[in-house]
């Protein structure tokens, strides 16, 4: 998967577009990360609690949202999530055998980068690009703080749950399919990995987040 | 005109700008105005050391962006929440400063999104400033990206095997897993790579450093007249893999890793 089977003389032509277009979503990505870095500067907890008091009644309640369903698309509520992960939209792939949901986050670009990332629709621009290597499953309270922003079609979740499949094995994608999907990977360092890393961050917080409800 | 809450808190409840009262509208449309030009002045002045003002960042192209990256047609504006509730958790300066800096974390994300529609890459051309050899230098890498490295022929399949089998043995613990996690698509970072790992993010990534200039090193050494086999990572991570999942050393990402293929 990652590390292809083959060895192509080069990249085809759509996939060297690909990853060209992802590598520049990536720069700009990068840039403007370091902006909103350096505008952050600390306050105490009495502000803290003026911002909660403040934004009172304005912010819709979890438990008036639809309970999690396959093929949903959700909003991750963003203490879920690392602040700059945040807005985080996930797609509800499947239900396990424990009751947990697999969901996926969508990218931040809207060109997918490896190969287990998918086009998956062509709008909004937050909700194109699935990244199936990124999916993991949730329980359903973590889920249900979360808002309901759009659903998948039938079609959609089919393929992603074929992406979601192909993990690690040399699977053949149908071609629908594979048109869809990032450039592989021939190298340790490139640096697709490091934007995987970051990613991945996106559920550092959600592994410590209660699977219940406590008081 | 600087923004206040209350502009704010009229724009959630009534959910469109446009039918807000005509001070919400002034001060919000300023804010939007300044900080999404801001953006993308300063993502292009970085990338391509210009910026080219063809008025295309009107407020009307920009604001429909900007919505139209996280709203679906017809679908309801749940960006919105997410942008009060998570203004609610930043601890900075007053709530106007807060929601401010949620905002411009959305713009900037919507604003990367379009710069790659308005300016593309192949439009914006190579940096002004930069010297022939800086600029011959940074071509040579975005080749190197794109690209594939040259191959003589590849090897065969059973000498490769050999190779990382020798690689494998002189791997530790913390190699194998991480091997292994790139090879299954999965993030160091994760909670299951760094259960199977014994340590934590700064320990593999160091471990990840040491590890790809240690097997650069070797294959410099055993390949030192010839390209290097091109199959090497996948043939190396395959037995990373296999020692992972078929050998049992990595219960927590093969149970992720099921949970996925199911």
């Amino acid at each position: 998967m990652f590390f292809t089977s083959n060895v192509p003389a080069k990249l085809s032509a759509q996939q060297q577009a690909r990853l060209k277009d992802w590598l520049y979503q990536w720069q700009l990505d990068r840039r403007l990360r370091r902006q909103v870095e350096q505008d952050a500067s600390p306050v105490g907890q009495e502000q803290h609690l003026a911002h909660k008091q403040a934004f009172a009644g304005l912010i819709t309640q979890f438990s008036k949202e639809p309970q999690p369903a396959v093929g949903q698309i959700r909003l991750l509520a963003p203490s879920l999530v690392p602040a700059d992960s945040s807005p985080a939209f996930v797609a509800v792939l499947r239900q396990t055998a424990t009751g947990e949901y697999l969901v996926a986050p969508f990218s931040r670009f809207q060109t997918p980068a490896v190969p287990q990332e998918i086009l998956l629709r062509k709008s909004p621009p937050a909700m194109t690009v699935l990244c199936l290597w990124n999916a993991r499953p949730v329980s359903s309270f973590v889920l249900s703080q979360s808002w309901l922003a759009s659903e998948l079609s039938t079609d959609e979740l089919a393929d992603a749950i074929t992406v979601c499949r192909s993990m690690g094995s040399q699977e053949y994608f149908p071609k629908e399919i594979a048109d869809r999907v990032g450039p592989p990977v021939y190298d340790l360092a490139d640096e697709r990995f490091d934007y995987m890393d970051a990613a991945g961050e996106l559920w550092s917080e959600i592994t410590s987040f209660p699977d219940k409800e406590t008081e | 005109m600087p923004t206040e809450l209350r502009h704010w808190r009229e724009w959630k409840e009534k959910c469109d700008l446009r039918i807000c009262g005509d001070e919400t509208k002034a001060a919000l449309t300023e804010y939007i105005r300044t900080r999404w030009r801001a953006a993308v002045r300063y993502a292009l002045f970085g990338l391509h050391g210009r910026y080219e003002d063809n008025h295309e960042i009107d407020f009307d192209t920009s604001w429909t962006f900007f919505e139209s990256f996280y709203t679906e047609v017809g679908q309801r504006k749940v960006y919105k929440d997410g942008l009060f509730d998570a203004a609610q958790a930043v601890l900075i300066g007053p709530v106007e400063a807060a929601l401010e800096k949620e905002m411009y974390n959305h713009i900037c994300r919507a604003a990367a999104g379009y710069i790659k529609e308005y300016y593309p890459e192949e439009r914006m051309g190579p940096r002004d400033d930069l010297t022939p050899a800086e600029e011959e230098k940074a071509e040579q890498i975005r080749r190197e990206k794109l690209g594939i490295p040259p191959v003589e022929s590849p090897s065969e399949t059973a000498e490769l095997s050999d190779l990382a089998t020798q690689y494998f043995n002189k791997m530790g613990h913390r190699e194998r897993v991480l091997a292994a996690a790139r090879g299954l698509g999965l993030a160091l970072t994760a909670h299951e790579v760094l259960v199977d790992a014994r340590c934590k993010h700064a320990q593999l990534y160091e471990a990840h450093n040491k590890f790809k200039v240690w097997i650069q090193a070797n294959l410099d050494a055993d390949f030192p007249e010839k390209a290097k086999p091109l199959g090497f990572y996948r043939v190396l991570t395959n037995r990373c893999i296999k020692w992972a999942i078929e050998e049992n050393n990595c219960l927590s990402m093969v149970r992720l890793y099921n949970e996925k293929r199911a």
